[in-house]
């Protein structure tokens, strides 16, 4: 089993989990209007920013280095750092810095090229692993909006094959050109604070964050702040970005994870949903969980209604938040949602409220058909 | 882990590949909507797939950039025309996990799904987390992919940076855990590695990073990341070295 001894995240409700903590339990949200940049001709949308430290590298990098250090303030002593591994997840790496290289370049302009060398979202994980003192493997995964999740299913691997002694996984992720317009050019964003699971969403806010875990072999610590019992990833092999319309492969991942958790649908008490406020999304998550769940479905929020949708560090986050609920009994809030649609989860949390966790469930749907899902335990 | 079949697509001087031949069965219009990055890999992944036709089969990729030529011609679109007027074809098909996700649609792979990037060190990153899939049961057998391509975005970024010119190239690998009978120590080597010098200390190998196929008695060893000139090159010599054994 896998415990969870250090959490860290910088996000739109602050930096630090303290921060995250509190903006949660007051059902605050950290959605703004965007100012990293000009949007030009595409609509001006609400995001969630986050405090971009001070630092080398891209924002991605330093909101990935604040996070990963809070993680592992206290969690590593005396451990060999060579047995110390670092997974990241993260979509885009150092894209702000690249694009604004390669547009200059277009707009006639000779931009120095020396940002470029932290465009390779490799260098997220260099960085990471330079800042905490990790000399182990060392991994970049980039499964899109599901990376944060998968790189914290790669970490409990790496401790269940006794490779290293200890992981500092998570994910990380900055506002960037590319991924607005992207998203603005698909038709995927809504120009409102998002309403996930309403019958009247009409698309996903983006955001910004970065969260890591760290974790050890639950036999070699005293405390934990949770245990990450299980996790699985599955792919839709359907469509390169929408989900599949029954869901089989979520379902797969849910309850490969639940299996490997050894927890059995009905102790879940907790669900985190990916739950973007795409119409395409959200009704395909809930009828995978009612197919996983039946009409025992546990309470579900879905916190990109706070923090936006922060892409390869959402799964991470939302499994901060997760362990959260399970250590702190704090159900968070989905904002925004009036008007539930038919078949949305029918215990929607809509105000923040107490409730004992014993188990909770995080899941992670991305670009390309990726599906993950994490089980958390006291 | 043991190789069961493998592919590769080695670039020729000048680092390129050209035009890679594409499995007829697909069909042009499934093929046409591929990423250059999907259309190298393809005839890697069919020679080590081929007719297999499993969804359980897991499939790791390593890509040290992913696919550059979608990311510039987004932007390009974004400049020339403006932000409304961007590709969303081209946004989608940028992100690393795109040629995971093609691939999977193309063969129906509906398990275990993961995709890494580390560079120059993405062929040896992607074997590692192959091997860790097989080891915790997340698949039974893991297609191995590694791909990059050489796009005039990177040749010119590497120019701006005063860098060598990059290569392209992709391979594939199917491999299964070791049968239960090859409990004894691993054969000698019969194909010899490129010579490994010592690894630079920022590129620490996860441990036994190797690939041994006691079915036809070899042992290889992927490259190390600085005689690299692209991420898919180690698993590409890999490939190469296993084919010419066979």
């Amino acid at each position: 089993m896998i415990a969870v001894t250090g959490l860290g995240a910088t996000c739109a409700l602050g930096v630090g989990v303290p921060a995250l903590l509190d903006g949660l339990r007051a059902g605050r949200s950290g959605l703004c209007e965007l100012s990293r940049f000009d949007p030009g001709d595409v609509p001006r949308c609400p995001v969630g920013e986050a405090e971009i430290p001070d630092g080398e590298g891209a924002p991605t990098h330093r909101l990935a280095v604040q996070a990963a250090r809070e993680a592992a303030e206290g969690a590593l002593e005396d451990l060999d750092p060579d047995r110390v591994a670092v997974v990241v997840g993260t979509t885009t790496g150092g894209i702000a810095l690249s694009e604004a290289w390669y547009l200059g370049r277009r707009a006639g302009r000779e931009p120095r090229p020396e940002p470029l060398r932290w465009h390779p979202a490799s260098t997220v994980s260099r960085a990471v692993a330079e800042a905490v003192g990790a000399r182990g493997p060392r991994f970049t995964l980039s499964t899109a909006c599901s990376s944060g999740a998968n790189a914290l299913l790669v970490g409990a691997d790496l401790l269940r094959a006794g490779e290293v002694d200890a992981v500092v996984a998570g994910g990380a992720e900055a506002l960037s050109r590319l991924t607005y317009t992207g998203f603005s050019v698909l038709r995927l964003m809504s120009t409102r604070p998002c309403r996930p699971f309403d019958e009247g969403r009409d698309g996903l806010n983006l955001g910004e964050a970065a969260a890591f875990l760290v974790l050890r072999r639950a036999g070699d610590v005293e405390r934990a702040h949770a245990k990450l019992r299980g996790a699985a990833c599955t792919c839709d092999a359907h469509h390169m970005t929408a989900p599949a319309p029954d869901g089989a492969s979520v379902v797969a991942a849910i309850r490969g994870a639940l299996e490997q958790a050894g927890v059995a649908p009905a102790r879940v008490a907790y669900i985190n949903a990916h739950a973007t406020a795409t119409r395409a999304n959200d009704r395909a998550e809930s009828a995978a969980l009612r197919a996983v769940f039946g009409d025992a479905l546990p309470a579900v929020s879905a916190t990109k209604s706070a923090l936006g949708h922060t892409l390869g560090a959402a799964g991470a986050l939302e499994a901060v938040i997760s362990v959260l609920a399970v250590r702190e009994g704090l159900l968070p809030a989905t904002l925004n949602t009036t008007s539930p649609e038919v078949g949305a989860p029918p215990d929607l949390v809509l105000t923040p409220r107490d409730a004992d966790v014993p188990v909770a469930l995080s899941t992670s749907f991305a670009f390309g058909g990726n599906n993950a899902a994490l089980v958390f335990a006291r | 882990m043991n190789i069961l079949a493998a592919g590769f697509v080695a670039p020729g001087p000048d680092g390129r590949v050209g035009d890679p031949d594409l499995p007829a069965r697909f069909g042009p219009r499934a093929v046409r909507r591929l990423t250059r990055l999907t259309r190298l890999a393809l005839p890697a992944v069919e020679a080590a797939l081929g007719a297999i036709d499993d969804p359980t089969v897991g499939l790791v990729v390593g890509t040290g950039l992913a696919d550059l030529e979608q990311t510039a011609g987004f932007l390009d679109g974004l400049h020339d025309r403006g932000p409304r007027y961007a590709s969303p074809q081209m946004f989608q098909r940028s992100v690393h996990g795109a040629v995971a996700g093609e691939l999977a649609i193309l063969y129906n792979l509906r398990g275990y799904n993961m995709t890494v990037t580390q560079g120059l060190d993405s062929s040896r990153a992607a074997l590692a987390l192959a091997q860790l899939a097989l080891d915790a049961g997340r698949c039974q057998r893991c297609l191995c992919v590694a791909v990059d391509a050489l796009t005039p975005a990177l040749i010119e970024a590497t120019a701006a940076l005063g860098r060598p010119p990059p290569a392209e190239g992709a391979a594939a690998l199917l491999l299964a855990p070791p049968p239960p009978t090859s409990l004894t120590p691993p054969a000698p080597a019969r194909t010899a590695p490129p010579p490994a010098p010592t690894p630079p200390a920022q590129a620490a190998p996860p441990s036994q990073i190797g690939l041994i196929n006691r079915q036809c008695g070899l042992f290889i060893r992927p490259i190390e990341p600085r005689e690299a000139r692209y991420g898919a090159e180690g698993l590409v010599r890999l490939a190469q070295a296993w084919c010419d054994a066979r």
